[in-house]
């Protein structure tokens, strides 16, 4: 690493202001905010607050739809996860053995990236449309009755569908330019050394892909885990009724629709928690195994 | 150990470009062949259709009398060491060298022995199981080398394996290929664009420009009896003096451009008035008599080498500059005027316009 001396022992920290101000102002200012007001209980209203320790975190976890939830969140992130990675894996390897008109396939698996959640939960939306969505009536023709806000599952399927195919393009970005990463002569050597494209793919791709795949798994969590809040609330169109819903959402509902701001305060703490470990664990334990030279 | 035949082989990309316009050689078995061109030659285009890495447009290629072309590259039996070493990162070196051998359902115990030999063929045993991001250049070439070996290959490629070294260590694992190949007598087709590497390794060099083959011959055949001026140019070094001319009334002279007579001690089988280049190795530059072609080179600059000394000059009546190059020590002066000849035996006549040998 290169050091550079400054001259005057304060000027760096200065150019470091803008920076810091974002997150002191966006971050940590709002951060302690919450984990001040979660030892609180608020009137509706605001006007007056009352200490009451760690009674918000107590009910919020023993509540009675916070397990449920929870269990939910964890399956609603762990297949968004799972399939917004692998389909993208899969379009990024085909798309990277087009030689013809390869850019052309790349925007079009791309451009989906620049949609908004809430745009892209009313296209799912309109996908799923009792009616008119095409998706219902592809379902239908399997024999599956699609009810998208009347059946638990058949609303699950949908938020995870419109979530996976709002991620799989940033995926795919990062895995098409991964995967052009990896030296021409390292792949043809594999090609000398093995004849099965499946088995170079799994022997020789994979593992040099493992960065960037580890990379992705630590931003898709994130977005499966926080991210979907769009798509779920349009796919809800904010009344939940007996859907299902995630962690992220009921922190949502209970501070502004429930008006309780100290457990919602609580829950997004626990949230928040939740995600500094997953951080520390994944950098900890994990980056150390995938990076080589 | 395999014989190698490309019958009228051709690559045309999709483009357009012709990389390679018929190549037609047989690699017998055991031979060091170099291919050897400057870049863009088509050299690599021709190795990687070998390999499996390219498809043929046009033509066979054939390795022990069998057609290849839709072989798939694991199957044609053959290896490939690459420029920059290609090793998988994420494995050893000992997995390196395991892959290819696993993928053909090789024996544990057999594998594990083929591991042993080339590490110790190569001085690689400490290394085995560190992966190729600890390993110095030199050592990394030879693990592709290794990795190459353990598969007892009928045919090994070589893709300009020691560009990326620097020259010390590529004189070094040039002699170490060398004695590599006299121990497997197993055939090797090499690439490089360097004519030392080529002299120094080939059996038989083929000599490329412009996807065309120039000359096939041993390395003395191009050097002493270059079959174009492309091949005399790009062999040897300093490169041969060329001189250009037209051919004069009795054959046996060329006039140079202010119009004074180069007189050759050989008869030239061409039309009177043909351009054409005559050419004279540094070295070749020998005291003038009445047997040889006259030169009148004037002092430019000097190069002492120690071993050899380069004289750097040049004559009226000819554009290109012309070098002198003489065993031991010398120290001519700038200006002064050395009256040189050639005699017929080294003097090389080339068509100006098609660039073929004339005599």
């Amino acid at each position: 690493m290169k050091r550079v001396q400054f001259s005057r022992p304060l000027f760096p920290y200065l150019l470091l202001v803008p920076q810091l101000s974002i997150i002191l102002i966006f971050f940590y200012w709002p951060a302690a905010e919450a984990i001040r007001s979660s030892f609180y209980l608020e009137d509706p209203f605001g006007f007056s607050s009352t200490y009451v320790g760690f009674e918000n975190y107590h009910n919020a976890v023993t509540g009675s739809e916070y397990g449920n939830i929870a269990r939910f969140t964890l399956v609603f992130t762990g297949l968004v996860a799972f399939f917004s990675l692998s389909l993208a894996l899969l379009l990024a390897a085909k798309a990277d053995a087009v030689i013809r008109g390869a850019k052309s396939y790349r925007i079009f698996l791309m451009w989906v990236y620049a949609v908004a959640p809430p745009v892209a939960g009313l296209m799912g939306i309109l996908l799923f449309d009792q009616s008119l969505g095409p998706l219902t009536h592809l379902a239908e023709f399997f024999g599956w009755d699609l009810r998208l806000g009347v059946n638990y599952w058949d609303t699950a399927t949908a938020m995870i569908v419109i979530s996976v195919w709002k991620q799989v393009p940033i995926n795919f970005i990062f895995f098409l330019a991964g995967l052009q990463s990896i030296p021409r002569s390292v792949r043809e050597a594999a090609i000398i050394d093995d004849p099965s494209s499946v088995s170079r793919f799994f022997s020789i791709t994979f593992p040099l892909l493992a960065p960037t795949a580890f990379f992705l798994l630590i931003i898709n969590i994130t977005y499966a885990l926080f991210d979907t809040f769009g798509v779920i609330d349009i796919v809800l169109k904010g009344e939940p009724g007996n859907n299902p819903i995630t962690l992220v959402y009921k922190v949502f509902l209970d501070g502004f629709r429930g008006n309780d701001l100290g457990g919602s305060s609580a829950q997004s703490v626990i949230l928040m928690v939740l995600v500094l470990i997953l951080t520390v664990f994944q950098f900890r334990f994990m980056e150390r195994r995938v990076h080589y030279s | 150990m395999a014989n190698v035949t490309l019958d009228t082989v051709r690559k045309t990309y999709p483009n357009g470009y012709k990389a390679v316009q018929g190549a037609d050689f047989q690699i017998h078995d055991g031979e060091f062949i170099v291919l050897v061109g400057p870049s863009g030659c088509g050299k690599s285009t021709l190795l990687r259709m070998i390999a499996g890495l390219e498809d043929v447009t046009d033509g066979n290629i054939l390795i022990d009398d069998a057609v290849v072309n839709d072989v798939d590259p694991a199957r044609r039996d053959i290896a490939m060491v690459f420029q920059n070493y290609a090793l998988y990162p994420h494995m050893s070196v000992r997995q390196n060298m395991a892959y290819g051998l696993k993928n053909q359902r090789m024996a544990k115990s057999e594998i594990a022995t083929r591991i042993e030999e080339a590490a110790r063929t190569l001085r690689l045993e400490e290394f085995l199981e560190r992966k190729p991001g600890q390993l110095s250049g030199g050592q990394r070439q030879r693990v592709a080398m290794g990795r190459a070996i353990v598969r007892h290959p009928k045919v090994f490629l070589f893709d300009e394996p020691l560009s990326n070294l620097d020259a010390k260590l590529r004189t070094q694992l040039r002699a170490e290929l060398k004695a590599l190949h006299k121990r497997l007598e197993a055939t090797f087709v090499y690439v490089t664009h360097d004519q030392v590497e080529a002299m120094s390794l080939a059996d038989r060099i083929i000599i490329m420009s412009a996807g065309q083959i120039e000359q096939i011959g041993t390395p003395m055949d191009l050097y002493l009896r270059p079959a174009s001026r492309f091949v005399a140019d790009f062999i040897g070094s300093p490169a041969m003096n060329i001189v250009h001319g037209t051919l004069g009334e009795d054959q046996a002279s060329v006039t140079l451009a202010d119009g004074s007579a180069l007189r050759l001690p050989l008869a030239v089988n061409a039309a009177v008035g043909t351009k054409v280049d005559v050419g004279v190795r540094p070295e070749h530059l020998e005291a003038y008599s009445s047997e040889t072609a006259q030169f009148q080179l004037t002092v430019d600059f000097v190069e002492q080498l120690g071993a050899d000394t380069v004289v750097h000059g040049y004559q009226k009546g000819v554009e290109n500059p012309l070098a002198l190059r003489l065993t031991g020590i010398h120290a001519p002066e700038a200006g002064e005027i050395l009256s040189l000849g050639a005699n017929a035996d080294h003097l090389h006549l080339f068509d100006s316009v098609s660039g073929e040998r004339l005599n």
